[in-house]
């Protein structure tokens, strides 16, 4: 086992590099130049080049790509993701803001879309071709078709400035009640939101297995219908449920850049599309980089996860 | 209801099945009527799709959800009690439950996929011994569970007790099942197909286990094939199926010696015998099983039938009693028959 | 003897289904099991109609309104909905109707397109480069595997931040970060056929990989491409409208279904009065929400209906 995850972490670097280079690159090549996101108009009309230069040397602006990307490599070897080039802060301390919002939004969105997506997706699955399976049917394709960010302003619109039932964005500092007040609602959009999509998998994966004749055998042991449903239905359907959940998991904070945005969010999500916006490379690479680790760790976490679950697998 | 005579354990009459599929209504069983003894195997044969797995199932009301019994009945003798009638039991109810595994268990073809691939051997017979044998501690169920193993003749149960079943291979698989089956002694064993997916000389292994439990438990054994050979080598009565009928029943003497049914007869020309030389005359059956939903007005074998006439196209002909034990389903038996019954 | 037991309704719909088996008034009359199943699939035939009138609706939309979605009228600005203006006009006086109908033109083809092209070059690189195997294969995997290990949205911002907003380069990115999961698709379905004995067979009598790879296995990989693009051309549309909101979509001055919807965030302020003007942008929700249904209900009729272990 041990073995295997230090196989597989050591297998994650060249993998890291070629993308964190490729990203590198790729902001080389956006239009426009930094310096007018640095510098107000008014100050950058009256700079000479050579102050601009200076400029440039001190925020580490100037020098071919490649040597940047090298000294931005080294940097993040030792724990230095950079400096903000808006405000001069170390993007690893701005990290560490942002990072509990969206983990604290985003795990409250997996839960809630976890447990009611199984749940559902059950129900659905054992009342198959019944009434109940089809209106969850339906309801599920609804909610796919619904768009993340509609249904997110819908309820700002009618829950926090019509009723006026939550606070209008923002994360609560007010102690736990005031953080759980503001969390509810934009975790309520993400988690209902993604509950569509767990559920339909659910429910193939619980019809999957109840057609196997394992549980046929199980009936025929004289097993009441709950636990052959529980204990040999689900519990063979749980393997492929779990790999969805795990693959989730970046996908939950890429999700939450709709709903950061939307709901004023201080989180990762937001942070990165001001960032890109304003051409911030440093805080882009530091994000893009913990993206793509997110991605490889949780695929990681996933055979981790089947090998546990299932004991046909094992882990090479 | 009838009453029981003898040492009969389970008697089925006049079962229809359908299966409602494709919005289109399968009549799958159409009045099947059979009795299973005490210490008796009864072999039921016949071609793939002739409803002999569909008979098993029923038995112990383990169809799909897209199928129903329509008439008939199943009725169950427990020692010195009043008849059980399977079919008015709720399906998946209390009553069916306890009889699952306990009185009736069952086999099923493919042993690969019939046992849970996420426990372990063990586990799931304890799951099945747990579930009709209340208050047993963990060390007892444990014990019966490589009891159970060992008796069925798997080496070194005590470990095997703990591994999974990708780990056994198909014959162990098989033996697993059997031993599943066996490990609340029930009174019926019904066995869907327990061979086909296994090669000859483990099949003779597993027939030889199938034996022994009848001979020293008196198990009833209902076994389900569709190979000749296994039929000869194994039953005590025959059945022989063809879309969705018993065409001939008895005795395996009666049915191979005098078979009286051209549906028997053919069969059992077309199956080369051993012993008898490499010069037989192999004669295949002509014509092509129909399909389901274009089946033939009368009898379902006439289309394929030497001795057809216009009755046989348009009446299904019933059960005709030769001897007390012996029935066939056909307005020409003894016509054409070599021994002239 | 009939079970005394209560009679559900599965067994009421069983005795009609008996009975129409028994009056001999059950046959087979289109013998296509795939057509069969598709038609009796309710919900795959209402999304189909749908799809097809909004379709309609939208590439015939000079047949349906006589306003351009361009044409500003200040004078008339968040009219509401009357004989004039079907669905009112927004906050620069466009007839909301008609941008409806012309925005669903730049949704529609931007996802279809997209997804028609992720699969064209999915599905190329899949069967040829999947079925060949070798170091291309390898290489291909490879570059599928950098493009997976991004959160798409994360992938598609840095792209348009990258390239800029335009319509061509919308439909660009899309296809872009599209085609990896294509690829692993019809590759997968490709390594599974490989094996397949007919495959193996048509191997033995010497005929070109090329040819085994589009004249055999493409046919036998159709189903899950065609469903596959139906989703994904759900999915695009739903992208679009995402970036709009986010402020990377196609630029604000084109009518499509995410811009004209996106005049709810304006420009980042949700007002609390957006109820009041509701045909500002509900009837494009709508719309936008009838239509992904209407390609879902279609692409999962078409995965049961090609999915011979499912019975109809």
């Amino acid at each position: 086992m041990l073995n295997f995850i230090i196989r597989k972490l050591l297998g994650m670097i060249p993998m890291l590099l070629i993308i964190t280079l490729l990203i590198y690159a790729g902001i080389e090549l956006m239009p426009g130049d930094v310096i007018d996101f640095l510098i107000p108009m008014d100050q950058l009309a009256e700079m000479n080049p050579e102050q601009i230069a200076a400029f440039k040397a001190a925020k580490g602006l100037d020098g071919p790509m490649i040597t940047r990307y090298f000294s931005w490599l080294r940097g993040v070897c030792t724990g230095d993701l950079g400096y903000s080039l808006q405000n001069n802060m170390p993007v690893g301390v701005l990290m560490l803001q942002k990072l509990p919002a969206t983990i604290e939004l985003s795990l409250a969105a997996l839960i809630i879309s976890s447990v009611l997506g199984v749940a559902l997706g059950l129900i659905s699955a054992i009342r198959n071709g019944k009434l109940a399976d089809n209106v969850l049917t339906v309801a599920g394709m609804i909610g796919v078709a619904i768009p993340q960010f509609l249904f997110g302003v819908f309820c700002i619109i009618l829950f926090c400035l019509n009723l006026k039932w939550f606070p209008v964005g923002q994360r609560g500092t007010a102690g736990l009640l005031d953080e759980m007040h503001h969390l509810f609602l934009p975790a309520f959009v993400l988690g209902i939101s993604m509950t569509a999509g767990v559920m339909r998998y659910s429910r193939s994966s619980m019809l999957d297995s109840m057609n196997c004749d394992y549980v046929k055998t199980a009936r025929a042991k004289g097993l009441p219908e709950w636990k052959v449903n529980l204990f040999h239905g689900f519990r063979v359907a749980c393997t492929p449920v779990m790999v969805l959940i795990g693959f989730r998991l970046p996908m939950l904070i890429s999700g939450s850049i709709v709903i950061e945005n939307i709901f004023q969010w201080p989180g990762v999500g937001k942070w990165f599309t001001d960032a890109v916006k304003t051409q911030n490379t440093p805080i882009i690479m530091s994000v893009g980089l913990f993206m793509v680790l997110l991605v490889l760790l949780s695929s990681l976490l996933v055979d981790i996860m089947t090998a546990i679950l299932d004991p046909r697998v094992k882990l090479s | 209801m009838s009453e029981r005579t003898g040492d009969v354990v389970l008697s089925v009459k006049d079962l229809h099945v359908s299966f409602y599929t494709n919005r289109r209504c399968n009549r799958v069983l159409r009045g099947v009527s059979f009795d299973i003894r005490r210490g008796r195997t009864l072999c039921i044969v016949g071609e793939s799709g002739c409803g002999k797995s569909v008979t098993a199932n029923a038995i112990l009301r383990l169809l799909p959800e897209l199928s129903r019994i329509e008439q008939g009945s199943v009725t169950y003798w427990r020692e010195g009690e009043k008849g059980i009638r399977l079919d008015q039991l709720k399906k998946n109810g209390r009553e069916v439950r306890a009889l699952r595994g306990k009185d009736i268990a069952i086999i099923f073809q493919d042993p690969m996929t019939a046992l849970n691939p996420v426990y372990t051997v063990g586990k799931q017979i304890r799951e099945m011994i747990r579930q009709h044998k209340r208050g047993m501690r963990r060390k007892e169920l444990r014990h019966e569970s490589v009891q159970a193993l060992a008796a069925m003749g798997i080496p070194a149960a005590e470990i095997r007790d703990g591994e999974y079943p990708h780990q056994f291979s198909g014959g162990m698989r098989q033996r697993a099942m059997i031993a599943m089956a066996m490990s609340c002694d029930p009174k019926i064993l019904l066995a869907d197909e327990p061979t086909t997916a296994l090669d000859v000389t483990i099949s003779a292994q597993i027939f030889e286990l199938m034996n022994a439990l009848k001979r020293e438990h008196g198990t009833a054994i209902v076994m389900i094939t569709h190979n000749m050979g296994v039929v000869a080598e194994m039953a005590d009565d025959v059945a022989v199926m063809y879309m969705g009928n018993i065409v001939e029943y008895g005795s395996v003497e009666e049915v191979f010696v005098h078979p009286v049914h051209p549906y028997t007869r053919a069969l059992l020309r077309s199956i080369p015998v051993l012993g008898k030389g490499k010069d037989q005359q192999l004669e295949p059956i002509r014509g092509m099983t129909p399909d389901p939903f274009h089946r033939p007005k009368g009898c379902q074998f006439c289309p394929r039938c030497d001795f057809a006439t216009e009755r046989c196209e348009k009446e299904m002909p019933q059960e005709e009693w030769l001897s007390s034990g012996h029935y066939a389903r056909c307005f020409h038996i003894g016509e054409g028959s070599v021994n002239g019954k | 003897m009939k079970n005394n037991i209560r009679q559900t309704a599965l067994d009421r719909k069983m005795d009609r289904i008996r009975a129409l088996e028994e009056s001999g008034r059950l046959s087979t009359r289109l013998t296509s099991r795939t057509a069969r199943k598709l038609l009796s699939n309710k919900l795959a035939v209402l999304g189909a109609a749908l799809f097809l009138v909004i379709c309609i609706l939208c590439f015939a939309a000079p047949l349906f309104t006589r306003w351009q979605p361009g044409a500003i009228s200040l004078r008339e600005r968040m009219v509401q909905p009357s004989g004039e203006h079907l669905f009112g006009t927004d906050q620069m006086g466009r007839d909301v109707w008609a941008r409806i109908l012309y925005g669903g033109r730049i949704s529609i083809v931007v996802g279809l397109g997209s997804a028609l092209g992720a699969a064209v070059i999915g599905v190329t690189l899949g069967m040829f480069v999947g079925y060949k195997g070798g170091w291309a294969d390898r290489l291909v995997l490879k570059i599928s595997d950098v493009f997976l290990s991004f959160p798409q949205m994360v992938l598609i911002i840095i792209m348009v931040a990258l390239v800029g907003q335009s319509l061509r380069n919308m439909i660009l990115i899309f296809i872009l970060t599209g085609w990896p999961s294509m690829y692993r698709m019809a590759r997968s379905k490709v390594l599974s056929l490989k094996e397949a004995e007919f495959v193996q067979a048509l191997t033995a009598f010497g005929i070109s990989p090329m040819k085994i790879a589009f004249k055999h296995l493409l046919p036998n990989t159709v189903g899950p491409i065609v469903v596959n693009i139906t989703l994904s051309t759900a999915m695009f549309i739903l992208q679009e409208a995402s970036l709009s909101v986010l402020g990377y979509g196609v630029p604000q001055e084109i009518a499509t279904w995410g811009n004209i919807i996106n005049v709810i965030t304006n420009a980042g302020s949700i007002r609390y009065d957006w109820l009041g003007y509701w045909w500002m942008w509900l009837p494009c929700a709508a719309v936008l929400v009838l239509f992904v249904l209407a390609i879902n209900f279609i692409g999962d009729g078409l995965r049961d209906a090609s999915d011979p272990t499912q019975i109809g």
